[in-house]
């Protein structure tokens, strides 16, 4: 079974990925913030990382590129839903540090699932 | 004072009747009397003033000479009786007439040149017939009383006649010398009647020069004067002109200071105007940008908001059986959720916060587009004109963007006629701009720029709306009808592509909606057609409304988008064309409230023919669909009158090309 490890700062949004992922036939692990996060990624092996952008403590583009340091093959989705910036602009960076795929939020359940799922299967 | 009296006294000291500075200006020849040194240029002057001015006068003494001459002739008689015919001849034969040729000759011009020698002449020529007389009444009678005659010449010829000092001292000596060589010489002429003779004419001759010298001085003086007179009348009425035109000036002067001070007031009171003017535009501009910076916030947070409601709601939908009850309130939940996401997506648009694909756009392409379902959705009493240039080059921008401040342009006129009709007008022009601009606080840089213009004969804003449109928020239709986002929205994007919008209005003359964009190329050749969100589609439809304008409007639209339409405007008889052929269409489009069976009844007996027929209802503000319903019927959607375009078109490509009647 792959394992995803999802990070956002809204509570409300985390919990509902990870239903989403979970009825989706995923195990999920879920971080509050890019801190947290980067920590459960070392402990544990995770197939996909899907994160937000703006976060207090290390946000989503500081990570990507320590993941990416970590191991360069990490599988990464980001997600925004803008702020002073659009969400494209922090999406764009996203994907230049190596973000495989970006969402702007909201997105539909079925946008998100597709992506995963695509994303995985390449890996295998 | 006093001294100052007498030194004026001494100042005017008068010589010869002068005052005693002009007398040493005063030059003249002490024997001519013509005029030298500074005032020789004043002699032909005096000389033409002297000859008008004694013209007269010597005509007149002429006159006299000749009366006095004749009045003689009686003492001819008296005296020498033996000589009457000699001296008459000379009076009456000789001297008269020539006395009479000099009047005559007087009037003729040479006169003016020959007056003095023509003065001494005859001044000597009745001295010489005196003398003539004087001899042969010594000869003849012995008698010597004629003499006396001379001195009456002299009189004459030194004052009446008008003969200048020097002339008639000339001709006076003459006379005397003449009447000398006939008393010494041709006549034995007794030595004291000569002596006493002498006495008189020498006398007589020098007492007549000095009245003729003070004559012609006092001429020539009083010449002057007048001259100087004339000179300081001159140098006073120059003065006066001077002193005229120097008022006339500094009036002119304060006439254009008043009128400088006058418009530097007004520029002033214009300046202030502007001040105003600037401050409003600032606080509104500042409020913008509070507004840019909230809603880039608000649409962070809401995003995050809607994400889990959508996400939630799509997972609760996938779980509810098709049964359920729950299912169309989550549906609605769903739909509100992405009305919501479309929102936000207009904030962000309003403030310039979304990426946006420019693209070189030939804008008659868009606008032709936006015309097209225009043309299908508007009511007949609104007359369309456009007028759209082909060649106007391209504008830099994204299409959807540019659809949606026509299509928002448009929309507002219709409602602006919505309830009386009108003329809604479309141009597209390419115009320059020769000189840098300033609208409000936007520099609109000199250039080409490609002109969209929209014009409604509605209703017309007053001042107050007019200012105001273009705030998000703001809105001049009813609650409910609009979010108030659009106008600025439709600035927000036009001022992102550096151009500008402009707004005419009046109460119940319409409104002008003029939009200027940079023009980004002049070609044409390549085709750059817009690419828009409403996809051409496949498909057959029958659209059902007991409103016949709203079938012919529905079968436009969607045939502009491609379909093939089916009209009713009475729901039995498309139940009955459904049940003849139940699988024509593919999509069966309704309005709920209609006669003899109601939309829902419809879909309910078509059903019994076709159960897979996608089905579409169209419901008016206050009318109310069953709550089981949707489900019970299998509808796929229940669209709420007015009928928004964009919206409605898509909803029917997708329904037509992905959503399958479960």
């Amino acid at each position: 079974m792959f394992r995803i490890l999802v990070i956002d700062d809204e509570k409300d949004i985390l919990l509902m990925l990870k239903k989403m992922l979970e009825r989706a036939g995923y195990e999920v692990d879920i971080a509050l913030n890019g801190l947290q996060g980067l920590r459960l990624f070392k402990q544990s092996a995770f197939d996909l990382v899907l994160t937000d952008i703006i976060m207090p403590d290390k946000e989503g583009i500081e990570l990507i590129m320590e993941l990416k340091k970590i191991y360069s093959g990490t599988r990464i989705i980001a997600m925004s839903g803008g702020g002073r910036l659009s969400a494209e602009g922090y999406l764009d960076m996203a994907k230049k540090l190596g973000a495989d795929k970006v969402f702007q939020k909201p997105f539909s359940q079925l946008e998100m699932t597709r992506a995963v799922d695509e994303l995985l299967h390449t890996l295998t | 004072m006093q001294t100052k009296k007498r030194r004026s006294f001494l100042n005017r000291n008068l010589i010869f009747g002068f005052p005693m500075e002009d007398q040493k200006k005063f030059k003249f020849n002490r024997i001519t009397l013509s005029f030298k040194g500074e005032m020789q240029a004043l002699e032909s002057e005096f000389q033409e003033d002297y000859y008008k001015r004694s013209l007269n006068p010597f005509r007149f003494s002429i006159v006299l000479a000749i009366i006095f001459f004749d009045v003689f002739a009686f003492l001819d008689v008296l005296l020498l009786p033996e000589l009457k015919s000699i001296f008459w001849l000379i009076r009456f034969g000789i001297i008269t007439p020539i006395l009479l040729a000099v009047i005559t000759y007087s009037y003729f011009n040479s006169f003016r040149k020959n007056m003095q020698w023509v003065i001494s002449g005859i001044m000597y020529l009745t001295g010489l017939a005196i003398i003539v007389m004087i001899f042969f009444a010594a000869r003849i009678a012995n008698h010597y009383t004629y003499y006396a005659g001379l001195i009456l010449i002299f009189i004459f010829g030194y004052t009446f006649i008008r003969a200048r000092f020097i002339y008639a001292s000339i001709a006076g000596w003459s006379i005397v010398i003449s009447y000398e060589i006939a008393a010494i010489w041709l006549l034995d002429t007794p030595i004291e009647v000569l002596i006493n003779n002498n006495y008189f004419f020498i006398s007589a001759n020098i007492i007549g020069m000095f009245i003729s010298f003070f004559l012609e001085y006092y001429t020539r003086r009083d010449f002057y004067l007048r001259t100087l007179l004339e000179e300081e009348q001159e140098k006073v009425k120059s003065a006066n002109n001077e002193l005229e035109i120097r008022v006339k000036n500094r009036t002119q002067e304060l006439t254009r200071v008043n009128k400088e001070l006058k418009e530097a007031i007004e520029i002033g009171q214009q300046y202030e105007d502007e001040k105003a003017k600037l401050e409003a535009h600032l606080q509104q501009l500042q409020k913008m940008e509070t507004i840019g910076t909230l809603a880039g916030g608000v649409a962070h947070d809401f995003n995050n908001i809607l994400t889990p409601i959508l996400g939630y709601t799509e997972m609760a939908l996938e779980e509810l059986s098709d049964e359920s009850t729950l299912r169309y309130d989550i549906e609605q939940i769903n739909n509100a959720a992405i009305r919501g996401k479309d929102l936000v997506k207009q904030i962000l648009t309003f403030s310039r916060q979304v990426d946006i694909e420019k693209k070189p756009l030939q804008l008659h392409f868009v606008i032709n587009e936006v015309m097209k379902l225009i043309r299908a959705s508007f009511p007949s009493n609104i007359e369309i004109r456009q007028n759209l240039s082909m060649d106007c080059g391209t504008v830099l921008a994204d299409a959807t963007q540019m659809h949606q401040i026509i299509m928002n342009l448009c929309t507002n006129s219709y409602h602006a006629m919505s309830e009386n009709g009108g003329i809604l007008e479309v141009y597209l022009n390419e115009i320059n701009i020769s000189k840098e601009k300033t609208i409000g606080t936007n520099k609109i840089k000199k250039g080409t720029y490609i002109e969209i213009v929209i014009k409604d004969s509605g209703h017309g804003m007053d001042r107050q709306t007019k200012e105001r449109i273009f705030e998000p928020f703001f809105t001049s239709k009813e609650v409910g009808s609009g979010s108030g986002l659009g106008l600025s929205v439709v600035q927000g994007i036009v001022s992102n592509y550096h151009g500008y919008i402009e707004v005419e209005s009046e109460v119940d003359s319409g409104s002008v909606f003029r939009i200027i964009l940079p023009q980004h190329s002049r070609q044409n050749g390549k085709m750059v057609e817009a690419e828009h969100d409403f996809k051409k589609g496949r498909g057959s439809i029958m659209f059902v409304d007991d409103e016949k304008e709203i079938t012919y409007m529905g079968k436009r639209m969607l045939e502009s988008l491609g379909y093939q339409v089916d009209i009713r405007s009475d729901s039995v008889s498309a139940l009955k064309d459904i049940r003849q052929n139940p699988k024509k269409y593919d999509l069966l489009v309704t309005d709920q409230a209609m006669p003899n069976l109601l939309g829902t009844d419809l879909i309910k007996y078509v059903r019994e023919v076709n159960k897979e027929l996608k089905c579409i209802i169209i419901t008016g503000f206050n009318e109310s669909i069953p709550a089981d319903a949707k489900s019970t019927y299998k509808i796929l959607h229940i669209v709420q009158k007015p009928l928004v375009i964009s919206e409605f078109s898509k909803l029917i490509g997708r329904v037509l090309s992905t959503e399958k009647t479960a």
